[in-house]
């Protein structure tokens, strides 16, 4: 497989075949209109049917009366106990078998599981292999379809000693009964790798950064049974943390940033052609905040969560608006038993055992897991999402014993919602537009904001009357994120530092220079 | 009854499928969609044409479910009603006069090439078909010869010949194991 002649036959084909697509609705269609055909040509049999029925009753009842109860038990319908609610585990789908499995992770009463779970859209299943991986967290896990296995890789371990932890570099693969340890001779330099299938190639490919100042970035390739490290001219470099996912055609990565980028945390989004990444350039980029994603099979976009739903037609990523929202770590597999994406738990949670499905628009509670245990609110109330309009009412009626309470009256027009958390002395809102594209953070808070880069400016200004301090992360940048943090006149019941006034920060993204004093001026 | 049928392994689904499971007979074929449209896509070259091939086979498949003796070989033997699906619609549409000389243009042929993997590609284009659908088959669908053999309905030494012929005209060099 690893030949390069081979390669150029497949990637042949593989051109030839972006012209025609598989409809997404295929499968479902086809599969139903089967069924359909069938049902029509069973009809001429439904009398030999009942008759054969009547004959399994009629013995039922016989065999009952001669053996009495203790003979005929009742077949236990198929258990479906879900697993615990488990974080930092790995999940594939196993198209083989259409099921999604789930390896190891931690829950609240142990750090590493080595426990294999499989979902195949009705029930759980735990399985008990004779072999079975070490118990680790954030194993990587992908499927690989042209050699029908899930494979393995890395992940931390506790220490045998009980002492620390170990960093696993092992792989392992699974054929839906078993697991099997691969000894390859080269082994990615990582514990912590993202894996991806990459149907161009037909190769499963492995990415990972070196997890140091910037630490050079590797792309690795798994055929079944070796490793090898591929030499891309161009490469992701963003953060040592993405998702890889397949979008039917290519595999994608999505980079999350941990660093501004222009100025602006935004996540990237790459493609690798089976020899090369390219940075592609989303008309909206996905927002950055650890957004797991899976090819929805059933509408042929990427879908992606963090903290909202999102999905990627190849040109842009556009936020959806369902009524209710997974977590934005929630392990995800496309399950065509369902024909829909299904979301459990979270990666980030050990306590988040909720199943989700998502048709196309919107997701819906599969099965709620146990409740989850509320946070301490220091005194604040988190009042949810709301209108700008809306959120004023909520804050100056909540915020009694600050003041004065400043909330803006002239928002940029692409400002749609407000997340709004508050309590008698002080408040936080966060202002976002549809697209996620721009955003503003506004409270009576003390804010620790993170220091800026070598080309970050930060300056004294008079602003209301006061000394405030004003920093833009990258000038360069029209639309960097911006900061102004002022103590404001006034009073407070219980005050937050020992200067005096009402402690004030007001931060946005997405803004230009104008756009943000507009803003800051509009405060009333 | 058919609820009942623990799902998971191929023996349960083929089982649970024969009695009407829908959701089994999905997760047996349901996968094998994507290379059966490619592969009526490679043999048809019309992507509306190759989908009603995979649907005729999806029904095909269905009814004769209980004909499948082996499921471990359920890929190869759903690719081969594929294929015969799209035998019978060549036959009723004469493919090979009307699509072969249209895939590509004079004009488009001289601007690509300069690039030898189009270049391959336009190779392919022209192959006979029943060789380039046994290239399909071994590299890209990654199926053994024997199973490429009876997908083509040749024995195993036609399909690896077939193989062989294909390589030769693309001038590629390569060794075709079992």
């Amino acid at each position: 497989m690893t030949d390069p002649q081979r390669n150029r036959i497949v990637a042949a084909f593989d051109r030839e075949l972006a012209d025609t697509p598989v409809p997404p609705e295929l499968r479902s269609q086809a599969v139903r209109a089967a069924v359909a055909a069938r049902s029509e040509r069973r009809h001429p049999r439904q009398q030999w049917a009942l008759a054969l029925v009547a004959t399994v009753i009629a013995f039922a009842i016989v065999a009952t009366l001669v053996l009495g109860t203790r003979a005929i038990k009742t077949v236990p319908a198929r258990p479906s106990v879900p697993p615990a609610p488990r974080a930092s585990a790995g999940v594939a789908f196993d198209e083989a078998r259409g099921q999604m499995v789930l390896f190891g992770g931690i829950t609240q009463a142990q750090p590493a599981l080595d426990e294999t779970w499989t979902f195949d859209g009705k029930a759980w299943t735990q399985h008990h292999p004779s072999v079975s991986p070490p118990g680790r967290q954030g194993a990587a896990m992908a499927y690989d379809s042209a050699r029908q296995r899930v494979v393995l890789f890395g992940g931390i371990s506790p220490a045998k000693t009980g002492k620390g932890q170990v960093e696993m570099r092992d792989t392992w693969t699974w054929d839906g009964r078993s697991w099997r340890e691969e000894h390859p001779t080269v082994v990615p330099a990582t514990s912590n790798m993202q894996m991806g299938y990459d149907p161009a190639s037909r190769l499963l490919i492995g990415f990972y950064v070196e997890p140091t100042f910037r630490g050079t970035s590797h792309t690795m390739a798994w055929n079944g049974s070796a490793w090898q490290e591929l030499q891309p001219t161009n490469q992701p470099a963003l953060s040592t943390v993405g998702t890889l996912v397949s979008d039917g055609r290519r595999l994608l990565y999505i980079a999350q940033a941990f660093a501004a980028d222009g100025g602006r945390y935004t996540s990237e989004t790459w493609s690798w052609d089976g020899r090369d990444w390219q940075r592609l350039q989303p008309r909206i980029n996905l927002p950055s905040v650890g957004a797991n994603a899976v090819l929805d099979r059933s509408t042929g976009l990427v879908l992606a969560l963090n903290g909202d739903t999102w999905t990627f037609d190849g040109s842009t990523w556009t936020r959806q608006h369902p009524t209710i929202q997974p977590s934005a770590g929630a392990y995800l597999a496309y399950v065509p038993a369902l024909k829909k994406v299904v979301a459990w738990g979270d990666r980030f949670s050990s306590q988040n055992g909720d199943l989700l499905a998502w048709d196309g628009s919107d997701w819906t509670m599969l099965k709620a897991g146990p409740p989850m245990p509320t946070l301490p609110s220091k005194g604040w109330t988190v009042e949810g999402t709301m209108s700008p309009a809306d959120a004023a009412v909520s804050i100056r009626k909540t915020v009694t014993t600050a003041k004065p309470v400043l909330l803006p009256s002239q928002l940029p027009a692409a400002i749609v919602e407000a997340a709004v958390s508050a309590g008698p002395d002080g408040f936080n809102v966060l202002y976002r537009s549809d697209q996620r594209e721009m955003s503003i953070a506004l409270g009576i808070v003390v804010a620790n904001p993170p220091p800026g880069s070598q080309q970050t400016v930060t300056r004294a200004v008079k602003f209301r009357g006061v000394t405030a301090q004003y920093q833009v992360y990258d000038p360069a940048s029209p639309l960097s994120q911006r900061w102004l943090m002022w103590n404001e006149p006034g009073t407070m019941a219980q005050p937050m530092t020992k200067a005096t006034g009402v402690p004030y920060f007001l931060s946005a993204d997405g803004l230009t220079d104008a756009e943000f004093w507009q803003l800051a001026n509009s405060l009333k | 009854v058919v609820n009942s049928v623990p799902l998971g392994s191929g023996e349960g689904l083929v089982s649970a499928a024969i009695n009407g499971d829908e959701t089994a007979f999905d997760s047996l074929v349901g996968p094998l969609i994507e290379p059966g449209f490619k592969l009526a896509a490679v043999m048809l070259r019309d992507s509306e044409e190759a989908r009603d091939a995979v649907q005729e086979a999806c029904v095909t498949a269905w009814r004769k479910l209980a004909q499948l003796r082996d499921e471990t070989h359920i890929r190869s033997w759903f690719l081969t009603i594929v294929a015969n699906q799209c035998r019978t619609r060549r036959r009723a549409k004469w493919w090979s006069v009307v699509r072969l000389p249209a895939v590509h243009s004079a004009e488009e042929s001289s601007r690509h090439d300069w690039e030898s993997q189009l270049d391959l590609g336009r190779q392919l284009r022209t192959l006979p078909d029943r060789q380039r659908i046994a290239l399909f088959l071994f590299f890209y669908e990654d199926l053994p010869l024997a199973e490429v053999a009876k997908i083509l309905n040749v024995s195993p030494q036609a399909a690896k010949s077939l193989v062989h012929r294909a390589l030769g005209k693309l001038r590629v060099n390569m060794e075709v194991s079992q």
